[in-house]
């Protein structure tokens, strides 16, 4: 038997972002004991990292907004593969959340009479969303934090999970380790809440930081949950691409929402080149149209820098392909300009966007109020996810809910920014309150010691195995499959490149099923990232077979070989299990027929 | 460029610790300086040895996981910065860089140059929010907050809690990192139904830990990556003051 040691909580909470977060003080708050797992430190989530802000139909700016616009925003712009459901809680909700975060001591920019503040974002048919400067997602973290910190939510940081313990269809529990000294934890729980964000380590380049290897994901796939949308990955149009060791880092939207312009190594504004037809009545015709909707007016229409994340990243890839690129493979973004439009441009800029002035001076040694930022796509989010039930969060196996990035469907085929936080909030809290009730309806579970055994001993493995730790070994391995998915599974996809790509995943997994590491269990990085490459490869192989078999391009799921949506795939949402013989189902399945009133909504909102 | 690294090494809390030098090889100028440690914790790792532990999670100087102490100073030379936005192109070839650890009494070596900051969320816990129930929204525009209030609290909540003002301080004193966060809070409306409790919550807490007390050096402002202004320490001695009063009247 090897040693461990057991705690019990009523609710688990693993991923100690804003979902989770927000899902352990909705579960306290319920009177529940919490238990949360952080695998870096509390407060170090991705979440601190989202810059432009929180999408909800507050109305403080323009009065014509209203949740039935923000819902038909967010299926239009998730391609209406969306669960409905969720886009229509979300829309209702997420006004709420933000007012409650607020009553909790969030600081966000305001009017000039003291209300909330709100941005332009792309896809929002109105300023939406609330923010502090470009720091929205710090700002959310702490306060979450602050809060949830005197809730009695037991904390544990840098402790990984490496495997879910199931009771028959049930999840009672999780396996994990602590980084610091390689001692194995057993959680028994009466619920589990899994928030653990993102896919985005599995390719190069990347705005996710070293926890994003689709962990939750993966964990929840293993123990037999459902998976769907995973074909579709958001690559942002704009992160940095220069100098090497920042590559991929974010460069908020907000820089396109506050009068930056993208253009090409001819100074051309290519955007103005392809504006979808599906768009084309939202777009500007001019850049001085496009000036005026930046500055508030009501009557022009959004520049085409604020199309979808999709679109735009599409439009980058092709002015570097077909050589009117930046210097280091970009395009650029200039906001420098909009000193001839306002008073002390500098100023203005250095105000508005302080942390991207921060940014490029610190990391690129570039004055983004003299001189345009270079800028291309970066795998920044994974619409796909665990599936989950709309108004409880709960998977398809009973006791495990997912909430925030981890989750699946609000976005469908493409996320519009601003709205992951407004998703992590509502559905944060959606994912407490009904992981609360179940563990106080359902006990905690009977853990099964042979699962532990077999966790344990998995996790083990590496470090006892002889072989080639150089050549061979965990970082390598990381980083083959993050090549290959860059090259063969990104932005552009078709069929022959993807079956490479499945190959190629398969010779890797065969690599990563032995792999050795060096040194002992005590923060060993080595072995921790030896670990991370089942989760790796289970996330990279959902993608690319959901990839393949959506033969068109929908939001963010673009292939040369099928170009444009096909209205028969457009009622189909693709889903991933575990088959009987460890193998990777995929079936296709019917979008639920919507409810009479949203279609109306939608027809009318055109 | 090449360089010689004197890095402290501590295998844990109980042990003792001591620099050990490395030589860096090959270093590209537009590297970061934690990619700069990945580089010698790869070759570290190629000979069979322990690699080097620090923290680092956002590389954007916004999650505060990273901080050492480099040449003596918190996050750097640099100033305004984290350590995960120094860059090597500051540094020159031959360079000798001495890195450890923040010291302070509140904050045990967990391993290398890993410090354990529980410290600080204690100090949060004992008075650094806002106690409102949960799940009950209040209504819209409720609490109107002005504009130049808003913009003041957030110049003190931009604290990402690295603890760079402890590891400055001659006296390992976290007044800078406790007084931002009355600052923020005493600030807004909603904060004030607290405001008194939560200074003398707070303060008792921060010294309970171990933190030594503020006798105005300013190394605190000087050493923090977000420059928040010990202004702020002159709020929550003025706050602590009038909790002070208010308690010996009653």
């Amino acid at each position: 038997m090897s040693e461990y040691s057991t705690v019990e909580h009523d609710v688990l909470v693993i991923g100690a972002g804003g979902a989770g977060l927000r899902a352990s003080i909705e579960a306290a708050a319920q009177g529940v004991s919490v238990g949360l797992v952080c695998k870096s430190l509390l407060g170090k989530a991705h979440t601190v990292m989202a810059e432009g802000g929180v999408a909800a139909a507050l109305g403080n700016v323009d009065g014509r907004d209203s949740w039935e616009v923000h819902f038909a925003d967010t299926m239009r712009g998730g391609g209406y593969l969306n669960n409905w459901r969720m886009a229509e809680l979300h829309a209702k909700e997420a006004p709420d959340r933000v007012r409650e975060l607020e009553a909790w001591g969030a600081l966000m920019d305001r009017t000039p009479d003291g209300r909330i503040l709100q941005r332009n974002f792309g896809g929002h048919a109105y300023p939406r969303l609330a923010h502090v400067g470009d720091r929205t997602g710090l700002e959310m973290i702490r306060t979450l934090q602050d809060h949830g910190i005197h809730k009695g939510i037991d904390v544990h940081m840098e402790v990984t999970i490496v495997s879910l313990l199931t009771d028959g269809d049930r999840v009672v529990g999780a396996v994990g380790y602590d980084r610091e000294r390689g001692r194995f934890r057993v959680f028994r729980a009466g619920a589990v809440v899994m928030a653990t964000g993102g896919i985005g380590k599995a390719f190069l380049i990347t705005s996710n930081s070293w926890e994003y290897t689709g962990d939750g994901h993966a964990l929840a796939y293993h123990a037999g949950a459902e998976l769907v949308d995973m074909e579709f990955v958001q690559f942002h149009p704009t992160g940095m691409v220069w100098p090497p060791s920042v590559q991929g880092i974010l460069v908020t939207e907000g820089v396109r929402g506050e009068g930056g312009v993208l253009k090409n190594s001819e100074g051309r504004r290519f955007m103005f080149d392809d504006i979808p037809p599906l768009y084309k009545d939202q777009t500007a015709d001019t850049p001085e149209e496009g000036w005026r909707y930046v500055t508030g007016d009501k009557e022009a229409r959004r520049p085409p820098e604020l199309l979808t994340r999709d679109h735009v990243a599409r439009c980058i890839l092709r002015e570097v392909r077909e050589g009117r690129g930046s210097p280091h493979g970009g395009v650029f973004l200039d906001i420098a300009w909009i000193d001839e439009k306002v008073s002390d441009g500098p100023a203005h800029i250095k105000r508005k966007l302080p942390g991207m002035y921060h940014q490029f001076k610190e990391l690129a040694g570039i004055d983004i109020t003299k001189e345009p930022m270079e800028v291309g796509p970066t795998t920044h989010y994974a619409m796909g996810g665990i599936r989950v039930d709309a108004d409880t969060q709960m998977s398809s196996l009973p006791g495990l809910f997912a909430a925030g990035e981890c989750a699946a469907g609000l976005h469908g085929a493409n996320r519009l920014g601003g709205n992951s936080l407004s998703d992590l909030l509502v559905f944060g809290r959606r994912a407490g309150l009904h992981a609360a009730e179940f563990a106080s309806s359902h006990g905690r579970g009977t853990v099964d010691a042979g699962q532990v055994e077999t966790a344990v001993r998995e996790a083990l493995a590496p470090l006892e195995r002889a072989g080639d730790a150089n050549d061979g070994g965990p970082y390598y391995i990381m980083q083959s499959v993050q090549e290959l998915m860059q090259a063969k599974a990104g932005i552009i996809r078709e069929e022959d490149g993807l079956r490479e790509a499945l190959d190629g995943l398969r010779d890797i997994a065969r690599k990563a099923a032995g792999v050795a590491v060096n040194g002992n269990r005590d923060f060993n990085p080595g072995w921790h990232t030896a670990l991370d490459l089942k989760n790796i490869l289970t996330v990279a192989e959902a993608v690319v077979r959901a990839a393949r078999e959506r033969k068109e391009s929908r939001g963010a799921h673009s292939r040369t070989d099928y170009d444009g949506k096909d209205p028969d795939w457009g009622t189909v949402n693709l889903v991933l299990r575990k088959g009987e013989g460890g193998e990777m189902d995929l079936r296709r399945e019917a979008v639920p027929e919507m409810r009479q009133e949203l279609a109306d909504i939608i027809q009318e909102q055109g | 460029m090449n360089l010689t690294l004197h890095i402290w090494r501590q295998d844990g809390p109980r042990d003792g610790g001591a620099f050990q030098t490395y030589q860096a090889k090959d270093i590209s100028e537009h590297a970061s300086f934690l990619e700069m440690l990945d580089v010698v914790n790869e070759e570290l790792i190629k000979a069979g040895q322990e690699p080097i532990a620090f923290e680092h999670d956002c590389r954007e100087g916004i999650c505060g996981s990273c901080g050492m102490m480099i040449n003596g100073v918190p996050h750097g030379p640099r100033g305004m910065i984290a350590t995960c936005q120094l860059h090597m192109r500051i540094f020159n070839d031959g360079d000798e860089i001495w890195i450890e650890p923040w010291r302070a009494t509140a904050f045990p070596v967990i391993r290398d140059l890993v410090v354990d900051r529980g410290a600080f969320d204690r100090i949060i816990d004992a008075g650094g929010y806002i106690s409102v129930r949960t799940g009950s929204a209040p209504d819209a525009n409720a609490t109107p907050v002005h504009k130049h209030d808003a913009d003041r609290a957030m110049d003190a909540a931009t604290c990402i809690g690295c603890g760079a003002c402890v590891a400055a301080c001659p006296n390992a004193s976290a007044m800078l990192f406790t007084a931002a966060k009355v600052t923020h809070l005493g600030l807004l409306p909603q904060g004030q139904t607290e405001r008194y409790a939560r200074v003398v919550d707070m303060v008792h807490q921060h010294d309970a830990e171990g933190f030594g007390n503020c006798t105005n050096h300013g190394a605190c402002q000087e050493a923090c990556p977000k420059g928040i202004s010990i202004d702020t320490i002159a709020r929550l001695n003025r706050d602590l003051m009038v909790a002070s009063w208010a308690a010996a009247g009653e």
